[in-house]
């Protein structure tokens, strides 16, 4: 190996030491504190290994002497599934909240037991990814869980408003709570008709996350969304429309609402067209004809131009 | 030892980032042992049932719970109606207006097919959405959801797809209504099964079809341009099953395989024969009759009034286009969490799509002056393939208990071959009066395709620099490459720089910002951003238990600016909302937001007349025919404001009053001198009331009044104007029970 490409290798594998090195100064020493915050109460230490024995389980009839208020009803939500775990010796109170036995030889000392409205978002994500992670790997990553937009922010095990999902509240009311822009978009004169109840936000978004900008979903045909309604639209054409394909949907349209027609982005089609088919030294979209005279029945591009997502036998999608 | 600030640059280099991590990961991963956490379930009893409330509606061992609203509207409505049906629709008469069941076993082990059912319906009866849900689950053997939607789809704005005939035009037969009139109704079935959800090894199946038929209008170019009407007929069938197994606690994985079966049975057949030739047979000049156009002719008409047989014209046609695609798909998933501190999850899917348009028949009759033909018949077949390879993975390492690292890759390909070949026998002929000459044939294959790889890798941190706030570095780059039959081949290499932080000084308090910036060294279209900065602000404050606020601040930035292109846009959206809940009586909640969408690209064209002002395009435009330019100026803000008040002085009487209002006052100088604002100047109002008093306490009475307002600004076109006034009433009663 030539000096050079030693120094150089060598640089690089000193670099990893040291990073690895380094690692262990941002460990805290001393045992983690599920819930250690100044405004909050700390609760016991949650070591799994060492408090998950058989003896702290307390079972939900004793919860109940207490805690009525939260059992009635309670069999009718879906975690009263938990009790059917294990063999049907499962638990279902302290199946969330953790084991309850210093809870209840406390006197019901609230600190002794964990409580999802005093705890972070991030340790509530925890607690219920320890389940639910199946169903929702991507959430760490999405934009919820990178904001700390937790569980609790949307879901209610206790009070529900709505059963599906057990939801603080319907869609979309509790997506309008923090989703103040999308509100507006939802109340223009075209829109996808959401306030009316036909269509959901998790219709087209998973707030759990997905691979997808946006935490979109996918159609089942690996298409934008979009298309598992409109499916017209899908293809696949012999003549593509191809920033359909490669750009997506919002290339063209608004996907919330719109104050122009079929969710446009712009009021005129033609103005919408000739953004793209203008002459151009670097683009592969070919330019308008030169007897397109704007100024008569050529202005509405679509007249013609009528099969503008794709077309199996026009190569300028008349048909 | 290297300086701190080579350390940096080395680690600016993506493949030396990835190779770090890499390292990082291989390393940790030798030094820790996967805990998986074995926790025994403590011995106790199964919880008992709780016993029915005496409310309870005990029937067949569940506690029932159910209502009904049945009730009208009683609609009215001034002004267009096309545009009331387009943005309301709602009519008169009686209606299922909403309707519930809920069933739940009182003892689950003795409750034979299910422990819970629910089920929702609205809209029966006439209204333009009919929705029903219905879910039940059994326990730890099944878990079933499914739903049922239709939605009559009418859309009649005149100005979309509107020639504007000029009115100078002699005669003058405006296009009054839009040519692409939609009328369809489109019924979506869901339905999924879970068998076993708890289990380690369970199943799940699903179906779902989505129809979508009616008549609407369409048109064709042949020499003129006709009216069709379009029967459309088109659906989708999905099967999907698929199996997930459990192998540790932590870690899951699966196989699905979905079928999409896609069926297209849309025709089309010629309407419009509003005219006729010397000899009776009704005949159709389309939609662009204009003398100031010499469209579909320089003289359409004889000087009976009958229609000129050597003018473009249609006295039929007809097309069918049938087509079959099956989309079947595998996936491969997996997830685990079973290394501590490390999560992944990730997926691998194969699709391999046909679609087949078998027997395409198109028959033109009547005159297509340009080339002189009579008659043109088109039969063909087309078939299109589609590969689809997708791959995504992600992963988060809690390096520390504040400091987290995450690793997205997404790989998407496709590729789609398609060909067709279709032949056409052309009988010549110069006018309508005479039979079709002779017939000259020619048959023209064609072979397309279109690719596309995308390779796109995000890194991020989270650092919690403590229980209050959270703060996010992060880098994404992509790689697209886009590929054509014509050889065209486009790559698209974007870097991403992502930041994020949150701030949560209180359980009450909420704000979290975002800033992305990219840079693409190229772009597929000329408003396909090369650079691009998104920043978002959400707060939410809980100042009281009955007061919140929250806003969010989103704005958008992105350019195209290279030569002859100077794309400019951006998205700029304020808005905020308050919900006061000062007791169970009252409540008010307020909302705003502020939107100014606006774009600049450079649009080449051209127009006789010219609208005034109009510059002269740049040489590239000049060189194609295309002398005028525009800079495409397009700037739309739009206001919303709703407030609503609910008031309950009693328990047994319910009040609920509000009113909301989309404003828009935007600017796009027209390219055609009769081009008009249309919704770009509108205001759409949607004031609303509701009253409901408990009779007992089964049976509540309902009212409500909805009013819906729409107007545009000046001038209409030479269309209808499309403003429209409405009321709905809505009389009910609703039982519980």
């Amino acid at each position: 190996m030539k000096p050079s490409h030693w120094g150089a290798w060598m640089r690089r594998a000193l670099l990893c030491v040291t990073l690895i090195a380094v690692l262990p100064g941002f460990w805290k020493t001393g045992r983690v504190n599920a819930a250690a915050t100044s405004q909050q109460a700390v609760n016991a230490p949650q070591n799994a290994a060492a408090a998950a024995t058989t003896s702290n389980y307390v079972g939900a009839e004793t919860c109940a002497t207490c805690h009525q208020d939260q059992v009635k009803g309670f069999e009718g939500n879906p975690h009263a599934k938990l009790a059917l775990e294990h063999g049907g010796k499962g638990v279902t109170c302290e199946g969330c909240h953790g084991p309850g036995k210093a809870h209840v030889d406390s006197g019901g000392d609230a600190t002794k037991i964990f409580r999802f409205t005093t705890a972070t978002p991030k340790q509530v994500a925890e607690r219920c990814l320890t389940c639910h992670v199946g169903d929702h790997p991507n959430f760490e990553r999405t934009a919820h869980g990178d904001a700390l937009v937790g569980c609790t922010s949307c879901h209610s095990v206790h009070k529900p408003e709505a059963q599906t999902a057990l939801l603080k509240a319907s869609q979309p009311t509790l997506c309008y709570q923090c989703h103040t822009d999308i509100k507006a978009a939802f109340a223009e004169p075209f829109h996808h008709r959401v306030d009316e109840g036909l269509i959901k936000c998790t219709d087209c978004h998973d707030p759990h996350g997905t691979f997808q900008p946006q935490m979109l979903q996918l159609s089942a045909t690996q298409d934008a969304i979009c298309t598992k309604c409109h499916i017209d639209t899908v293809g696949p054409w012999v003549y593509e429309h191809p920033p359909i394909k490669t750009e997506g949907c919002t290339m063209c349209h608004f996907p919330h609402g719109s104050t122009n027609p079929r969710l446009l982005t712009r009021n005129n089609v033609n103005s919408l067209c000739l953004q793209c088919h203008s002459p151009s030294m670097n683009f592969t979209a070919p330019g308008t004809p030169s007897f397109h005279n704007q100024a008569n029945q050529y202005q509405a591009c679509t007249i013609c131009h009528v099969q503008i997502h794709g077309s199996n036998a026009s190569s300028i999608f008349f048909k | 030892m290297m300086s701190a600030f080579s350390s940096i640059s080395l680690l600016l280099n993506p493949r030396r980032v990835a190779l770090l991590i890499s390292a990082i990961a291989i390393t940790t991963a030798l030094v820790t042992i996967p805990a998986i956490a074995q926790t025994s379930a403590p011995k106790s009893s199964q919880d008992p049932p709780p016993p029915p409330s005496p409310g309870d509606n005990i029937r067949y061992g569940y506690a029932i719970h159910q209502s009904i609203d049945l009730g009208g509207h009683i609609a009215s409505y001034s002004g267009n109606d096309a545009m009331y049906d387009t943005l309301v629709n709602f009519q008169s008469g009686p209606r299922i207006l909403d309707q519930s069941m809920e069933m739940i076993a009182v003892d689950p082990a003795h409750a034979p097919l299910f422990d819970t059912l629910s089920t929702t319906s609205f809209g029966y009866g006439g209204d333009p959405y009919n929705v029903t849900f219905l879910n039940f689950s059994k326990g730890r053997i099944y878990d079933f959801h499914s739903s049922f939607r239709r939605n009559r789809q009418y859309f009649a704005d005149d100005l979309l797809a509107n020639p504007l005939i000029p009115p100078t035009s002699t005669p003058f037969v405006p296009i009054l209504d839009t040519p692409h009139l939609y009328n369809t109704v489109r019924r979506m079935t869901d339905t999924s099964l879970t068998v076993a959800p708890l289990s380690v090894v369970s199943a799940h199946f699903g179906y779902f079809q989505n129809v979508n038929q009616g008549p609407t209008n369409s048109t064709i170019h042949v020499g003129a341009e006709a009216l069709l009407t379009q029967y459309w007929r088109v659906s989708t069938d999905v099967w999907n099953g698929g199996i997930t197994w459990k192998p540790l606690r932590g870690t899951s994985v699966g196989f699905d395989e979905f079928i999409t079966h896609f069926k297209g049975n849309t025709h089309w057949q010629l309407t419009g024969l509003d005219y006729q030739l010397s000899n009776g047979t009704p005949v159709s000049l389309g939609i662009d009759l204009s003398s100031v156009w010499a469209s579909p002719c320089a003289a359409p008409f004889t000087p009976n009034g009958t229609v000129n047989p050597t003018c473009n014209g249609f006295l039929s046609y007809t097309r069918y286009a049938p087509t079959r695609t099956l989309f079947p798909s595998e996936q491969f998933h997996f997830q685990s969490t079973s290394i501590r501190h490390f999560t992944m999850n990730g997926r691998v899917l194969y699709m391999g799509t046909t679609s087949h348009l078998t027997n395409f028949n198109e028959n033109f009759n009547g005159l297509d002056a340009r080339v002189g033909n009579r008659v043109e018949d088109v039969t063909g077949s087309a078939n299109a393939r589609r590969i689809n390879v997708n791959a995504d993975y992600g992963a988060t390492w809690q390096v520390t208990p504040k400091v987290a690292f995450n690793d997205i890759f997404d790989f998407w390909y496709f590729r789609q071959p398609a060909t067709n070949v279709f032949t056409e026998t052309d009988y010549a002929g110069t006018s309508m009066l005479q039979p079709p000459g002779a017939a000259t044939t020619t048959t023209t294959p064609d072979y397309q395709a279109l690719n596309q790889k995308t390779k796109r890798n995000t890194f991020f941190v989270n650092w919690d620099v403590n229980p209050f706030a959270r703060l996010t570095l992060g880098y994404r780059y992509s790689s697209r490459i886009i590929t054509d039959a014509g050889g065209d081949f486009i790559p698209i290499h974007e870097n991403w720089s992502l930041f994020g932080i949150v701030f949560r000084p209180t359980p009450q308090l909420r704000a979290n910002f975002n800033f992305d910036w990219m840079y693409a060294d190229n772009s597929f279209t000329r408003i396909s951003p090369r650079q691009l900065q998104h920043y978002v602000l959400r707060t939410s404050y809980k100042a009281k238990t009955w007061l919140n606020f929250s806003g969010t601040i989103n704005i958008l930035e992105d350019r195209d600016n290279i030569q002859t292109v100077n794309h400019l846009a951006h998205n700029r959206d304020f808005s905020f909302s308050t919900v006061i809940v000062p007791s169970e009586k009252w409540s008010i909640d307020l909302s705003y937001s502020y939107d100014d969408v606006f774009s600049t690209t450079l649009e080449c064209y051209t127009a006789t007349p010219v609208v005034e002002g109009t510059p002269q395009g740049p040489p590239v435009c000049q060189q194609a025919g295309l002398p005028l330019q525009s800079n495409g100026y397009y700037n739309q803000p739009t206001q919303y404001g709703s407030i609503g008040f609910v008031f309950t002085p009693v328990k047994k009487f319910h009040a609920v009053a509000g009113y909301r209002m989309s404003d828009t006052d935007g600017q796009a100088p027209p390219i055609n001198i009769r081009q008009v604002p249309g919704s770009l100047q509108s205001q759409y109002q949607t004031p609303y009331g509701t009253l409901a008093y408990d009779l007992t306490p089964n049976w509540t009475w309902k009212a409500n009044y909805d009013y819906y307002s729409y107007g545009e600004g000046t001038p209409i076109g030479p269309t209808l104007p499309r403003s429209f006034r409405g009321n709905v009433y809505t009389l009910g009663v609703r039982y519980a029970f």
